[in-house]
C-alpha cells in the first residue's frame, strides 16, 4: 500500500533514508531472531537432561517418603520434618540475552537435614530427605533454565511480529512510494521539457 | 510458613512435606484453592515457587497473565503418584511457540 505522502523531492530523500534505516533494522532483527533461536536449541538441551534428572530423583524420594510415613506414625514424620535445621537461601539477580531479562539463582546450602531423634523415625525417611536434599540445587538450576526459555520465547514471539512487520509491510509500502514518487517526477521533468520547448518555439516564431 | 523465604513448594500436604524437611517453605493447597494461593505467592517475596505439576491446568490462564515477570519464577514438578505430565507439555507448548516445531523429543 502506497503511503500517504507528497511525491516531492524532499520526500523522496526522506523515504529513502526511512527505507535504509528499515532495511538495516530488518537485518539486526532478523540475526536477532537467529540468535535467540539458537538459544532455544541450547535450552532444550539442557533442560531435556536436567527434568529428566530431577524428575527421576524426586519420583525415587517420594517412594521412600511414602514409605517412610507407612512404616511409622504420620505424625512423628510430620513433627520430624516440620522445624528443619536446614537453611536454603539463594542469590537472585538477572542477566541480559540479547535484551532479554532472564533470572540466575545461586542456591546455598547450610545446616543438617537430620534434626529429628533416630528412635520413632524410620530409615526411609533419611534416605527419602538425603535424595531431596541433593536434588535441590538441580531443581534450582532447572528453574533458571526453563524461565529462560519461557521468556526467550516471548522474546521470539515479539521479534518474529517486528521482522514480519517490517519484511512484509513497511518496507514494501516504502519501496512502492519512493517508485510513485520516482514516476511522479520525472513525469513533472518531462512536462517541464515540453513546456519550455512549447514557450522557445512561440518566442521563435 | 517456615522454612526458606525464597523458595516455596505449592501443592499437597504429600508434595510439601518432604520439602519441608529440607529447609523449602511450604503452601499446602488444593484444586479449589490453588489459584488463590498461587495469585498470594506471585505477589509475595519468593524467588521461585515449585508448584505440583496437576495443578498446571488450573494455573494455566494465571500463569501465561503473569507473562514476562521473573520474580516469582513459578515451575511444574512431578506429582506423587502418576498423572498427567503436565511439566513437558507446558515445555513442549513452549519450543512451538518460539521455534515453530516442537523439537522437545527429537533434540536428542
Amino acid at each position: 500500500m502506497r503511503l500517504n505522502v507528497n511525491a516531492t523531492r524532499m520526500e523522496l530523500l526522506k523515504l529513502r533514508r526511512r527505507s535504509a534505516i528499515a532495511t538495516r533494522g530488518h537485518k539486526l532483527l532478523k540475526d536477532k531472531l537467529e540468535e535467540l533461536m539458537r538459544n532455544v536449541y541450547l535450552l532444550v538441551d539442557e533442560i531435556q537432561a536436567l527434568r529428566k534428572e530431577v524428575e527421576d530423583a524426586l519420583r525415587k524420594a517420594f517412594a521412600r517418603y511414602a514409605q517412610a510415613v507407612a512404616q511409622r506414625d504420620p505424625r512423628v514424620t510430620d513433627i520430624a520434618t516440620s522445624l528443619p535445621s536446614v537453611k536454603l537461601s539463594i542469590e537472585a539477580g538477572t542477566r541480559r540475552i540479547l535484551n532479554v531479562k532472564a533470572p540466575t539463582f545461586k542456591p546455598k546450602l547450610e545446616g543438617r537435614i537430620r534434626c529429628y531423634g533416630f528412635l520413632e523415625t524410620s530409615g526411609e525417611l533419611d534416605l527419602s530427605l538425603q535424595a531431596m536434599y541433593a536434588v535441590l540445587e538441580k531443581m534450582v538450576l532447572l528453574a533458571e533454565k526453563e524461565k529462560t526459555l519461557e521468556l526467550v520465547a516471548e522474546e521470539i514471539e515479539r521479534t518474529r511480529r517486528r521482522v514480519n512487520a517490517l519484511e512484509y509491510i513497511v518496507i514494501p509500502n516504502i519501496t512502492e512510494t519512493i517508485a510513485f514518487i520516482k514516476l511522479k517526477l520525472s513525469e513533472m521533468e518531462r512536462g517541464n521539457l515540453t513546456r519550455l520547448m512549447r514557450i522557445k518555439e512561440i518566442i521563435r516564431g | 510458613m517456615p522454612g526458606s523465604t525464597e523458595i516455596c513448594i505449592l501443592g499437597s500436604r504429600e508434595l510439601t512435606e518432604p520439602f519441608r524437611g529440607v529447609g523449602l517453605a511450604a503452601a499446602i493447597t488444593d484444586a479449589d484453592s490453588v489459584l488463590e494461593r498461587a495469585v498470594e505467592l506471585g505477589q509475595g517475596s519468593y524467588k521461585i515457587v515449585f508448584y505440583a505439576e496437576e495443578y498446571y491446568p488450573l494455573l494455566r490462564e494465571f500463569l501465561l497473565r503473569r507473562g514476562g515477570g521473573v520474580f516469582p519464577t513459578f515451575i511444574p514438578i512431578p506429582s506423587v503418584g502418576d498423572g498427567e505430565r503436565y511439566a513437558t507439555q507446558r515445555l513442549r507448548e513452549l519450543i512451538k511457540k518460539a521455534i515453530g516445531v516442537d523439537v522437545y523429543w527429537e533434540a536428542k
